[in-house]
């Protein structure tokens, strides 16, 4: 049987790093992102967008540069593990897992609701089931297929929003069906209304930092990763542009802030069938395109908590044809079941997205140590990030600024979280602290890239305390 | 029986193929897996 360090079948290239990325993501342009006009008017809504898109741009320039150096399974996982030590690389894998593990759960449930929406006689259950169990099946079976369908269902639904566009005949003044000005409301609530937006506006890019999870299965991950994301980043921000215009200029404002479907009711307004069909099955493309990813980096982070002892050991072995962690994706699957069972499909999404904020400070904060540890020529990087400290300190402040934005609504929730985190660090601490050989973590870096800067150029007495320390 | 309902069964019907064909691939590997434990820790035994 296969150890984990095998799990690396070097075959997916930028298209499937693109297909992960804008796979997860986009289903947030059919449905979510339209809470922003709710909280914020259409004025506070765009602002709120691009103001969160300059967050996820620093975002992935950093994971890039620490990914480039630390090709491993797990992505934020292993850069934790390296750079702030195993308490907070649990933290920061389990966060990571239950993003995408809600996540998913809340996708599959929105391809029930969108079926049983067609005919009441249509359950939502065994396809709620089938989508959970068929997406096991494929990422059970390989990454190669399973990111290959991910990039076409991702396209077909990136499509979809064209075709929604170009119904609209915007370029033509005279034909145009477009009215932003009859039906958007500018910034009621002010810049308060942009700060309470911005949770909404996270939906528009939550999960493309998940692209570094693929990096040991890439066959030229210096190459891969920072193409792949990079044109996942510039899809999902033109997407997330095309989306407001569309939306805002055919539906009220109002109505657009409670829409449960955004673009299907856009779709809807212009009058036309081929479009309403076209967004129909974008929708549910987009769903099965996030909850497919999802599986993909929710059983990836999983296997690497357990290869480094952080989890049992159990769920880290690979699958001897498949190449893949598949004792963690079937692992994963009953407890998806479980979140999609509970029906809170809004706290469902609120934690995931809280954990992700939290992973988001987390990488922030270990980019500062990695540039503090190995500076620029010290060490070989894939890639270099560039304005470093700015893209550190501009995710610290607006993930700061999301959360507040956040508790506006959801300060229980908020709560909640951060007593689930500290419990169960408090039982990472009692019953697995003592499996970690917390030496090998350090050690492992060491031996890859050298002594970091700040103990190499430091006295013999400073490394002597530092070295007491760890 | 109109075509709504039967896609609930055609529906139920794939999910027991999909879960009974990842079941069999997991067991006949854990199965594997627990005979090749027991080889190499036999080998290991004889050459002590």
């Amino acid at each position: 049987m296969k150890s984990d360090k095998e799990l690396s079948d070097k075959k997916l290239g930028p298209m499937h790093v693109w297909a992960l990325g804008v796979g997860i993501v986009l289903v947030g342009e059919f449905m979510g992102w339209n809470f922003t006009i709710a909280r914020g008017g259409s004025i506070g809504s765009i602002i709120a967008i691009w103001t969160m898109s300059i967050m996820y741009i620093a975002i992935v320039m950093m994971t890039n540069e620490m990914s480039s150096v630390m090709p491993e399974s797990g992505g934020q996982y292993a850069m934790a593990k390296y750079l702030l030590g195993p308490l907070a690389a649990f933290n920061v894998g389990l966060m990571a897992v239950l993003e995408y593990a809600m996540l998913e759960a809340a996708d599959v449930v929105v391809i029930g609701e969108i079926l049983q929406s067609l005919n009441p006689d249509l359950s939502s259950l065994p396809f709620i089931i089938l989508s959970l169990v068929f997406l096991t099946w494929m990422n059970y079976r390989g990454v190669y297929a399973t990111l290959t369908l991910n990039f076409i269902i991702t396209a077909v639904a990136f499509v979809s929003v064209l075709v929604l566009l170009f119904s609209t005949s915007f370029y033509d003044p005279q034909n145009t069906l477009i009215k932003l000005e009859q039906m958007t409301n500018g910034l009621p609530y002010g810049f308060l209304g942009v700060l309470a937006a911005m949770q909404f506006a996270i939906w528009f890019f939550l999960g493309i930092e998940g692209t570094a999870m693929a990096t040991t299965e890439c066959r030229s991950a210096e190459r891969s990763m920072p193409l792949g994301s990079i044109l996942g980043l510039l899809t999902l921000l033109i997407g997330a542009t095309i989306t407001w215009y569309v939306c805002s200029g055919l539906i009220d404002a109002e109505a657009l802030g409670a829409s449960p479907y955004p673009l299907y009711e856009a779709a809807v307004a212009t009058g036309k069938l081929y479009a309403v069909i076209a967004l129909f099955v974008g929708t549910l493309l987009s769903c099965l395109a996030s909850a497919n990813g999802c599986i993909n980096d929710a059983s990836r982070a999983w296997s690497a908590l357990s290869r480094d002892g952080i989890l049992p050991d159990v769920f880290s072995k690979i699958h001897p044809r498949y190449n893949t962690p598949y004792r963690s994706i079937l692992f994963l699957m009953p407890i998806s079941i479980a979140f999609a069972f509970t029906g809170m499909l809004d706290q469902i999404i609120t934690f995931s997205i809280f954990s992700a904020l939290l992973i988001y400070m987390f990488t922030a904060i270990m980019m500062l140590r990695f540039r503090k540890m190995y500076p620029l020529n010290t060490i070989d990087r894939g890639y270099i990030a560039p304005i470093h400290p700015i893209p550190a300190v501009i995710t610290l402040i607006l993930a700061s600024l999301a959360i507040v934005g956040m508790s506006f609504t959801y300060d229980v929730n908020i709560l909640l979280g951060i007593i689930f985190y500290s419990l169960a660090s408090v039982w990472f601490i009692i019953r697995r602290y003592k499996f970690i050989n917390k030496d090998e973590f350090f050690n492992k870096g060491i031996a890859k890239w050298g002594m970091p800067h700040h103990i190499l150029y430091c006295t013999p007495e400073m490394r002597h305390e530092k070295n007491d320390r760890t | 029986m109109n075509i709504f309902i039967l896609s609930n069964y055609v529906a139920w019907m794939l999910i027991a193929v999909f879960t009974a064909s990842l079941m069999v691939d997991f067991l006949k590997n854990e199965i594997t897996n627990k005979k090749d434990t027991s080889n190499k820790r036999r080998c290991s035994d004889e050459e002590r």
